[in-house]
């Protein structure tokens, strides 16, 4: 469970950018900064670098160029419409230096940080995020799963995605909880 | 204190004293003892016993502990006699020599045990009680009392004696019986000896006791279980023939020293017990075996090379009433047998956790030959002493009551527990070496406060309670909490009090330990109150032995962090407000040759947490409500001893040669580690039985942003119903695999502005953090790196996971909200053909 917990503690990070007011903090607000503790992640996150679990007539390994290798994500807005689709999501992405703690705010801001006054969740960005051949295909599909539906299934590919190289990201990410 | 037997009948018991040295032979002697044999002859006296007492009872201050139905016979035969020679003899030195040997496997046999307030009056025989015991043997063995004079022994000139003692236990079965269910050690053999072991009274006039050399070895071929009322104390079914179903083996091997020190009196009244102990555990080895054959088949788990310290000052015993009969009436359970103590230090260091060897492997590794599976080195420092937790105050103290679960019997035992862990000034931790990388999850605090009950339960419903086969393990209103301070890296100095001078890093979650039980495990804190039963039956899933749970437990008014600050502020990620019921059917744990590997037919469980707050768990700022509802058939998990190993951060290669060159960075993380494998399979749901796969968040509740805001009143973003399926929306064989491979290994931490950092160490943009030989540390720049440098980076916890699936299928993703209805976002979301490798070390913040 607690693994669901992580995603989906994923997910609310991302769905909470919508709520979350992201700003670089100046000198005068890292003054106000106290307490700091947290911690200095570095690694890699490699999606389906030879491939996924799944062996038939759509996907298979890597070395076969005649199928996708990537991850697949399916969904349905409308009931029994089409469906909108992330395809063949590969490569990594490593880092050093992202760095996880809280922040007391408890000023700057215009003056919301005196009425926030409380803690928030700040990801500092690493240096540098380096892009390994990641990649994905934007698509729009009739059916949300290809396989066993060969004779049926169509898919349109409108573009693919690929990045490559360093990605240079600086300062912090602040989460602010406002439910 | 008072002693009372009443004897129902004294059986006949057949003394022969013989005056022949012809019979002294029972046993090969030491050559110690023989050195002192100078041809005398001895004495020797067979014994035939069946001795039977109605109620031998211990009372003091009024209160006693009533033994019934106290029974010496022969072990296949209540009506038989016990038979036992013994050899007395006297060495030239003055020693006396007691030779012993049975000549039958006895029964030693208590029927209740009970607590009563009269003297002289007997509970009704329906009165609760904690059950029965039995214990069968055919011992041999010797003492020698040494003549050392009349004068003083030891350093704590003591009046008394000096006795060798020495002796074998086999054929031996040690049970536990309440409502006719019996739990039993079955196939026990023990061997002890105690050279120079010291009994006497100190000039104080304490009752001393001192075991200098004190050695045991404890084998146990079976861990048996019987629901059949009509079987006591056999390994087969007396009704259908059949071997009563197993937990497995057990083995112990304990080298140690001890000093007792007993005073009269207890903690209330003027009679009663306190007790002094000091005790050094040279050496302990403990391993429990999954149908094994003591040789090359079957696996093990356990500790090996256990060294340390255990410290008890000022324990009390005393026979009491309940403490609940002032405060909570209906807690009171009556007089029960009180421990308390002032404090309790215990230091443990067990130098391998093993999972997954068998016997030969460990016997052939201790003897110096080999390797094991091993996790790594494991040590605990806990400190039980009086202390405040959140304000509260907490003391440590035991009263052991008759009766268990009021619905499982009269039989039974509950142990109404108050205990209290100090670890502010980091008194107690935990300590965790891999390939000579050390963690130190410190300044753990904990303390519990509630019942416990243990009965031997079967499978069946009795006043509206499901009980299921096995011992039971009940929790009623047992509140309990625990946190730690920070986590504490470093290299291995072979002191872990060296670890105590590091800095402290933000303590979190250890991953892998989802679902099931495990949800709520290997958190930095945890509190709340538990309510249910944990039942650990017979056999596994593989093979014959091993263990299988049924439980439902329930946790209310729940805090719990998933990370927390190291700076000693408690500020962190906290689901507050948590309320966690956990239903576990049937799930089985083994040993294999892949380590302990745990299967559940069946779970399901709701996590409700009513804020998600970051900073503090009272008042920081909320995410809203979170609800975790989980659904899982035929779901496996395995803990593996080993970690990553040899690793391609940040590129992929087989050699470090290749890596490089594909712009990685070579890691060897060593043979030692943990690894963590899962494979969960979600079903769908049974609305009806509450069983299903959800995540819902709330959010803008009625009073949002108090202390008690009113769930089910706000906005609601629901994932509903999300099951595993093999990619074809049918079959689920291969569920949501997860492995995680967790080490305490060295990083690679670079700094990311120029200047000093938050402890005033200076270097430039991109330097290396270096560790120093005193744990401070030092910024070098990358050219300049030795090969001393990079053996010394800073330590930290790398995590290795790999989540594979190949499908993962939300039916439906929709809002809604009491008021305003609901509208679905997404007919269907299916995640397909997933492999995502994470690698991650983390390290402190500077």
């Amino acid at each position: 469970m607690l693994y669901l917990v992580r995603v989906f503690g994923v997910l609310f990070l991302g769905c909470s950018s919508v709520f979350a007011e992201m700003a670089s903090i100046d000198d005068a607000a890292l003054s106000e900064v106290t307490g700091q503790s947290g911690v200095y992640l570095t690694g890699e996150i490699s999606i389906n670098e030879e491939g996924g679990p799944l062996n038939d007539d759509y996907f298979g390994s890597c070395i076969d160029v005649t199928k996708v290798c990537g991850a697949r994500i399916a969904l349905q807005t409308q009931q029994d419409g089409g469906w909108f689709v992330l395809d063949n999501i590969q490569g990594s992405i490593a880092f050093e230096g992202l760095t996880f703690q809280l922040r007391a705010i408890n000023s700057g801001f215009g003056g919301d940080g005196l009425l926030f006054n409380r803690d928030v969740i700040e990801i500092g960005l690493p240096e540098t995020l380096k892009f390994d051949e990641f990649q994905y295909t934007v698509a729009t599909s009739n059916s949300e799963r290809p396989a066993g539906a060969a004779s049926t299934f169509k898919q349109v590919d409108f573009m693919t995605v690929e990045i490559g190289g360093e990605v240079t990201l600086e300062g912090n990410l602040l989460v602010f909880p406002t439910p | 204190m008072v002693f009372a037997i009443q004897l129902r009948c004294l059986a006949a018991a057949l003394i022969a004293v013989l005056c022949s040295a012809a019979n002294a032979e029972l046993r090969a002697m030491e050559d110690e003892a023989l050195s002192g044999v100078s041809g005398q002859a001895g004495i020797t006296l067979d014994l035939e016993a069946n001795v039977g007492i109605e109620e031998a009872a211990y009372f003091e201050d009024g209160n006693g502990i009533a033994l019934q139905g106290v029974r010496l016979a022969s072990s296949i035969d209540p009506d038989g006699y016990a038979e036992f020679r013994m050899l007395f003899d006297i060495l030239a030195d003055g020693s006396l020599v007691i030779d012993y040997k049975s000549g039958n496997v006895a029964r030693f046999e208590i029927e209740e045990i009970r607590f009563v307030d009269t003297p002289g009056i007997s509970p009704l025989s329906e009165a609760p009680s904690i059950g029965g015991l039995f214990f069968d043997f055919d011992i041999g063995g010797s003492a020698q009392i040494r003549n050392t004079g009349n004068g003083l022994i030891g350093p704590s000139s003591v009046v008394g004696g000096i006795y060798d003692i020495d002796f074998l236990i086999t054929q031996g079965r040690l049970g536990y019986r309440t409502n006719g269910n019996e739990f039993f050690l079955d196939g026990m053999s023990l061997a002890v000896r105690s050279y120079g072991s010291v009994v006497g009274a100190t000039a104080a006039g304490e009752l001393a006791v001192d075991l200098p050399n004190f050695l045991a070895e404890l084998s146990v071929d079976a861990i048996r279980f019987s629901d059949n009322p009509n079987n006591h104390g056999v390994s087969n079914d007396v009704d259908t023939g059949s071997e009563l179903p197993s937990y497995g083996s057990l083995w112990a091997s304990l080298d140690l020293t001890t000093s007792w020190r007993a005073l009269a009196a207890g903690r209330v009244g003027t009679q009663g017990l306190t007790i002094n102990s000091q005790t050094t555990i040279n050496s302990l080895d403990l391993a429990w075996g999954d149908d094994t054959d003591w040789g090359a088949i079957g696996y093990w788990a356990g500790v090996l090379g256990v060294t340390g310290q255990i410290d008890v000052t000022s324990l009390t015993v005393d026979v009491l009433e309940d403490p609940d009969a002032l405060t909570d009436p209906a807690k009171d359970y009556g007089v029960g047998l009180a421990l308390a103590f002032e404090s309790v230090r215990v230091g443990l260091y067990a130098q391998d956790l093993v999972l997954g060897d068998t016997k030969l492997d460990i016997d052939s590794y201790l003897s110096g030959a080999g390797s094991v599976s091993s996790i790594g080195s494991v040590g605990v420092n806990l400190f039980f002493a009086d202390a405040l937790y959140d304000g509260r105050s907490y003391t440590n103290s035991f009263y052991l009551q008759s009766g268990g679960n009021a619905a499982a019997g009269y039989q039974g035992l509950r142990l109404d527990t108050q205990m209290s862990v100090v670890g502010a000034g980091n008194e107690s931790n935990f300590v965790y070496v891999d390939n000579g990388n050390a963690l130190m999850m410190s300044e753990f605090q904990a303390y519990a406060d509630g019942d416990l009950t243990l009965d031997i339960t079967a499978q069946g419903v009795l006043l509206g309670t499901e009980f299921y086969d096995g011992l039971r393990v009940g929790f009623e209103d047992f509140a309990f909490g625990y946190r730690f301070g920070g986590f504490k890296t470093g290299a291995d100095t072979g002191d872990i009090d060296d670890l105590k001078s590091r800095e402290s890093q933000a303590a979190r979650s250890i991953p892998g330990f989802g679902g099931g039980l495990f949800g709520l495990a290997g958190q930095p804190s945890l509190e709340g109150i538990l309510n249910g039963h944990i039942t650990l039956g017979p056999g596994g899933n593989v093979g014959q032995e091993g263990i299988t749970v049924n439980s439902d437990i329930s946790l209310t008014q729940g805090e719990m962090a998933t990370y927390l600050e190291g700076d000693g502020s408690f500020r962190g990620m906290w689901l507050s407000g948590l309320n966690y019921d956990v239903h576990l059917r049937d799930m089985m744990l083994d040993v294999t040759d892949q380590g302990l590997r745990i299967y559940e037919s069946e779970s399901w469980s709701k996590m409700d947490v009513t804020d998600f707050r970051i900073g503090d768990r009272v008042s920081g700022a909320s995410f809203g409500r979170l609800m975790f509802e989980t659904y899982e058939v035929g779901s496996v998990r395995t803990i593996s001893a080993g970690g990553a190993g040899q690793v391609c951060v940040g590129g992929t290669g087989a050699d470090q040669a290749a890596c490089g060159a594909d712009g990685g960075r070579w890691e060897d993380r060593g043979d030692q580690g943990l690894t963590i494998s899962s494979e969960r399979h979600f079903k769908q749901s049974i609305e009806a039985e509450g069983k299903r796969n959800r995540f819902t968040w709330e959010t803008g509740r009625n009073l949002e942003g108090t202390a008690t805001p009113e769930n089910g009143t706000g906005l609601q973003l629901v994932f509903d119903n999300f099951t595993t399926n093999d990619g074809d929306g049918i079959t689920d064989d291969y569920g949501f695999r997860t492995d995680y491979n967790i080490d305490i290994a060295q990083a690679y931490v670079v700094k990311k502005t120029d200047g000093a950092d938050s402890n005033g160490v200076t270097g430039n943009k991109g330097d290396v953090k270096v560790m120093n030989g005193d744990g401070s540390y030092r910024y070098e720049a990358p050219s300049s790196l030795t090969p001393a440098d990079l053996s010394s980076l800073p330590v930290g916890i790398a995590t290795r996971s790999r989540t594979h699936f190949k499908e993962l299928d939300f039916e439906s993703v929709r809002l809604g909200h009491p008021v305003g209805g609901e509208s679905t976002l997404l007919y269907g979301l299916k995640l397909q053909n997933f492999d995502v490798t994470t690698d991650i070390t983390t390290t402190p913040l500077n």
